[in-house]
């Protein structure tokens, strides 16, 4: 990337202070073993000359929640099928709590919940005997706590899995990863077609399982919006790349879009010159002046642009996670779905 | 209650902050009085659907600042007695905010003057909300 | 194996259905039954036989719902992911899925077969054949579910997960039951020409077969694992840790099945473990035919192999006609269909001896076909069917048809000279009524003129004959006396042309044996009191009394062998030990010479190679004394020996020790 945090980043996340008042929570937790992760992961297929991610390295701390954004086609199903031990790489390996998940993939999974992107549980199983059947399969689940969930969602317990709507589906899933109190949750694109209420019954949860028991949670999502006030790391997926991978408290504070009057607008060619001392990574000129997202803001750096000759009405104000994701990505904000 | 509490996830300023400086706003106004409990660091993360390690967080420095205390098996108040911070911290920490201000001032090309008089209003707004007792 | 009950409880669980429809099916026959009249005698069997076809149906159906649903099914819908993100390890997994699969099937046929089985007699159960093989049925049907279901699996895993390696498996599958094919059909072949060398040939195919698709079972089983251990949710490498693993073991099991055919089908004279019943021998040149246990398991070939060089030929047919010059060789063998030998029809083949070459001559004759080869080994005599049919084998790709003869029946025939052939009485049985007596002429082919002539006729007593003499001159007969409890034969010698009686060569003898030798003379070998006793006759002093008797001492058996120098008869005295395999012979080498009746003792254990076989012979007639062939012997371990009479030094051809 375009180099790390150059922004006046505030405190880090993982460097609290005197954290004992408030045990829940990630960031409370002084642990920094790392839950996930991927070294110099590649994946390909046969017959194509490209591969499907391209020597892609990142980890995921203890408590941490990370995002992992990208659109349809950028590798992230493969991805996830790797860090579940369910498709071998290439070459690099996954690892999850210290060891190889392809090799361990077994004995790793009592500690990791999934909630794929596609419903994958036997459709012909109601939730309470899919829930009898993980009973069998892990050494501490816990049914009253799942069917208490599924109350609280309001999905008939009784009903076969394949006859639920597609929200419920997503919520039996999240009811049977959250069942075994697992340590790393992987959420694939879980909100993926859900309505407002099983959406925020969903988030809901997640909050009530991260305030509980500091879950570390790796989720990709379509969902810029719900991953900003819930992720603490992310990282940009794209044409098999990642292409960002990085605290999200110092990827917000270094982005800022700037907004000035300059009178050589109309020149085009003049633009610019004056943001020489940004990383412009978005410029735009507008009727009213120039607009541009900057990827290493700081507050002196501001200061001095702002007193250049030429700039007038200089301000500068935040991005969001979805307007960082397309100026680094330059993928079009329709293309998050598909 | 929360109302007062509400985040911007998409402001540059991140949440944590934005908890700290909102339960300092409505502590200094008196929306909040002295004893009065908060909302569980679960409930007002659920309600602000944002991950619960950032109000704890928030939480957590207003806590360090003595601006909040923390009562084992009851919950987090707003304390009884003023935040008691040695004058050297205190000191430190108004400069930290003065210069961020200030700063804020230098870059909107605000004449100090007009600063300052954005100051003396700030507090005799605060002074108001806090003997109408109401928000 | 907590996980494999889960998951193979969960798969139980989910087809739970089939339980229900298989045991309402149970009882569709006793319905039927009702119908038809419960108490009639033939009921209880009809339920049974009804249930029987009822529990197969339903054993195929679900084999094949299952096994194509089970895994493959479940990969290519995305569905494995929520097994393969629970702690389930893969081989409970793979294990509990496919023996959940085996058991509904198995329990569903069970069901669907238990009601009518229970309401029968126990007259109905044996009947149905399931009775009194219970235990082996059920494992049968057992083995036959799993290979269904595999099969079903292996075909839903090729055709839905859509991978690249469709194309791998699309190759190898035909292209391994074809070299698996061409392998069977290549052991076949030797079986089949080993069973026209030794009777009692049996090479194994069928469990070879049936170990083939126990292989095929085992690999699908490994393969199914190594699909779910390796492959995982991920299609295309499930598919190709599928395909790996199968075609690797059973790739390996064919090459290995065809490397043992091709070791089979490449065995040399040299590979003959020892050689059987004695070779059959030139009157000139150095080639042998000689046959006995191969190195397959329990095999056996027949090969042409020349002493003096070591060069071999394969021969896959019975019987070998050999030019007396020893020039040529010629033979039959079976037409080989793909799999099986079809019995109507022979392939003629000739042995070029001096170049080692074969040649198929294009030429086909009946099944059974004897034949003979002029002395210059040119012109061929077969019998096809009813017909004499004679060749010209100049040019032995192109041989030329010269004349067809017949109608006639069953024959033996030799050649005179090159252009006259004479047609002797074969096997024939005088005690069935009503006999045509002219099976009993010998007649005369001519090749030249194309016209037949009857020249004499055999006497009803003087069968079975027993040898020709040189060029057909003479030939010899034997005649069991009857009543005789020691098997003693009365020995006459007879015209070639006419059948006439010429002269009793021996009325009183044993084992009684008789060769042709050099200057006019023949020898018969026999035993009489115990003791083995060489009767020679020589011509010039006229057939009917004994130019000189030998008395050779006592023994149990005696075999004559041929002229190892002029004049030089090898005989082997051979005693058996009470109680023991004929291999524990001990057997005594002598040396008589004709015109004096000197005896020296030969080298012991040596046994005559050559040796005059009790059955029509035309190449035992010597061109001259001291013929390669006649210096091979066979030692106690059966293997080939040139001896060396000059020096007593042995040296193996053929066989090992054992």
């Amino acid at each position: 990337m375009r180099g790390v945090s150059a922004g006046a980043a505030g405190p880090t996340a993982r460097s609290s202070p005197n954290a004992a008042a408030f045990p829940a929570g990630p960031l409370s937790k002084k642990s920094s073993a790392l839950v996930v992760e991927a070294r110099s992961l590649v994946v390909r297929y046969g017959g194509n000359p490209l591969p499907t991610l391209e020597e892609i390295s990142f980890s995921v701390p203890r408590g941490s929640v990370y995002a992992l954004l990208g659109r349809n086609g950028a590798g992230k199903s493969s991805l996830v099928r790797c860090l579940l031990g369910q498709q071998k790489p290439a070459s690099g390996e996954c690892v999850l709590f210290g060891e190889d998940v392809w090799k361990h993939r077994a004995h790793l999974m009592a500690k990791v919940g999934v909630v794929p992107e596609d419903p994958d549980a036997p459709p012909s199983m109601t939730a309470r005997q899919l829930s009898a059947f993980c009973a069998k399969l892990y050494p501490s689940w816990d049914a009253p706590s799942v069917e208490a969930r599924l109350k609280r969602f309001d999905v008939p317990a009784g009903t076969p899995y394949g006859s639920l709507s597609k929200g419920q589906k997503a919520l039996v899933s999240l009811a049977l990863a959250l069942g075994s109190a697992p340590e790393l949750l992987l959420l694939d694109d879980p909100t993926l077609g859900l309505d407002a209420v099983a959406r925020r019954a969903f988030f809901g949860e997640l909050v009530g399982e991260l305030a509980d028991r500091g879950t570390t949670v790796l989720l990709t999502s379509h969902d810029l919006a719900g991953v900003e006030s819930m992720a603490t790391h992310v990282g940009f997926l794209k044409g098999g790349k990642l292409v960002l991978d990085e605290d999200l408290e110092a990827l917000k504070s270094r982005f800022r879009r700037l907004r000035y009057a300059n009178e050589q607008t109309e020149e085009r060619l003049e633009y610019g010159q004056e943001l020489s001392d940004f990383d412009a990574v978005k410029v735009k000129v507008r009727g009213w002046g120039v607009e541009a997202i900057v990827s290493n803001y700081g507050d002196d750096v501001f200061a001095r642009f702002a007193a250049l000759d030429g700039v007038v009405d200089a301000e500068a104000s935040a991005v969001s996670l979805e307007e960082i994701f397309i100026a680094v990505t330059g993928d079009p904000p329709a293309g998050r779905t598909a | 209650m929360t109302r007062g509490l509400s985040v911007d996830p998409s402001d540059a300023v991140p949440l944590w902050k934005q908890i700290e400086e909102n339960v300092r706003r409505l502590v200094a106004s008196g929306a909040m009085k002295p004893g009065s409990v908060l909302p569980s660091v679960r409930d007002l993360a659920r309600d602000l659907s944002i991950n619960p390690a950032t109000v704890a967080k928030g939480y957590q420095r207003l806590v360090d600042a003595g601006i909040l205390a923390v009562k084992r098996g009851e919950g987090t108040f707003v304390s009884e007695k003023p935040p008691s911070a040695p004058r050297g911290e205190r000191e430190k920490q108004l400069q930290s905010g003065a210069l961020s201000y200030a700063s804020l001032a230098v870059t909107l090309g605000a004449p100090p003057d007009e600063a300052m008089e954005q100051v003396k209003r700030s507090f005799g707004f605060l002074r108001r909300k806090r003997e109408g007792g109401t928000e | 194996m907590r996980a494999f009950a889960a998951v193979f409880a969960r798969e139980v669980f989910e087809r739970r259905m089939v339980f229900a429809v298989a045991f309402a099916a149970g009882f569709v026959p006793l319905i039927g039954s009702l119908a038809y009249g419960w108490r009639s005698p033939d009921a209880p069997e009809g339920r049974i036989l009804v249930a029987l076809v009822t529990a197969a149906a339903f054993g195929l159906a679900f084999a094949l719902l299952i096994g194509g649903s089970v895994i493959a099914g479940e990969t290519s819908e995305k569905r494995m992911s929520f097994f393969f993100s629970r702690p389930i390890p893969s081989a409970a997994l793979w294990a509990g899925k496919l023996l959940a699969a085996l058991f509904v099937t198995f329990a569903a046929a069970a069901l669907a077969f238990a009601p009518a089985w229970l309401s029968g007699t126990g007259h109905a159960r044996s009947l149905s054949g399931v009775d009194a093989t219970l235990g082996n049925t059920v494992l049968v049907a057992l083995v036959l579910t799993l290979a269904l279901i595999l099969g079903a699996h292996a075909v839903v895993t090729v055709a839905r997960l859509r991978s690249p390696w469709v194309a791998l498996d699309l190759l190898l599958a035909p292209g391994l039951v074809f070299l698996a094919a061409l392998a069977m059909r290549s052991l076949l072949r030797d079986e089949s020409s080993a069973l026209s060398v030794a009777g009692d040939i049996n090479y194994g195919i069928e469990w070879a077969l049936i170990g083939l698709a126990g292989l095929v079972v085992l690999a699908l089983l490994a393969a199914t694992f190594a699909q779910v251990a390796e492959g995982r949710t991920d299609a295309r490498r499930a598919h190709g840790a599928f395909s790996v693993v199968f075609f690797g073991i059973v790739g390996a099991a064919v090459a290995l099945l065809g490397g043992y055919a091709w070791w089979c089908a490449s065995a040399q004279a040299t590979d003959l473990a020892q050689v059987a019943g004695g070779v059959q021998t030139t009157p000139r040149g150095s080639w042998v035919v000689a046959s006995g246990p191969l190195r397959a398991w329990r095999g056996a070939g027949a090969f042409l192999f020349e002493a003096t060089s070591g060069r071999s030929i394969r021969v896959r047919g019975g019987d070998v006609a050999l030019s007396q010059d020893g020039t040529r060789a010629a033979w039959g063998e079976l037409r080989f269909g793909f799999f099986e030998r079809k019995d109507t029809r022979l392939d003629l083949f000739i042995a070029e001896l001096a170049t080692g070459r074969t040649v198929a001559t294009g030429l086909e004759t009946a099944g059974w076909a004897p034949m003979a080869l002029s002395p210059s080994g040119r012109r061929l005599a077969v019998q096809d069917e009813n017909h004499l049919a004679t060749f010209d084998l100049s040019d032995s790709q192109n041989p030329k048809q010269i004349a067809v003869f017949g109608p006639l029946d069953s024959r033996r025939f030799a050649f005179v000279d090159e252009e006259t052939i004479r047609a002797f009485p074969r096997f024939f049985n005088t005690q069935i009524k009503g006999w045509d007596p002219a099976r009993l002429e010998i007649t005369e082919f001519s090749l030249s003129s194309k016209k037949s002539l009857v020249t004499g006729r055999f006497e009803p007593v003087t069968l079975p004959f027993l040898g020709l003499g040189p060029d057909a001159r003479f030939f010899v007969c034997t005649r069991r006396l009857t009543d005789d409890p020691d098997g003693k034969r009365v020995l006459t010698l007879h015209d070639g042309r006419t059948g006439a009686l010429v002269a009793t060569l021996a009325t009183n003898l044993g084992n009684v044996q008789a060769r042709f030798l050099t200057g006019n003379r023949i020898a018969v070998a026999g035993i009489a009191d115990a003791k083995a006793r060489l009767i020679v006759f020589e011509g010039e002093k006229g057939w009917g009394a004994p130019a000189r008797t030998v008395d050779l001492g006592p023994t149990t058996r005696v075999v004559l062998g041929g002229e190892i120098a002029a004049g030089r008869v090898a005989v082997s005295l051979i005693t058996f030990e009470e109680n023991l395999p004929s291999s524990r012979r001990a057997a005594k080498l002598a040396f008589v010479d004709t015109a004096t009746g000197a005896v020296s003792a030969g080298p012991d254990g040596l046994v005559p190679a050559a040796t005059f076989g009790w059955w029509f012979n035309p190449v035992m007639t010597p061109a001259e004394a001291g013929l390669p062939a006649s210096l091979l012997f066979l030692d106690a371990d059966n293997r080939l020996v040139r001896l060396d009479p000059a020096t007593g030094a042995q040296t193996v051809l053929l066989g090992r020790s054992k």
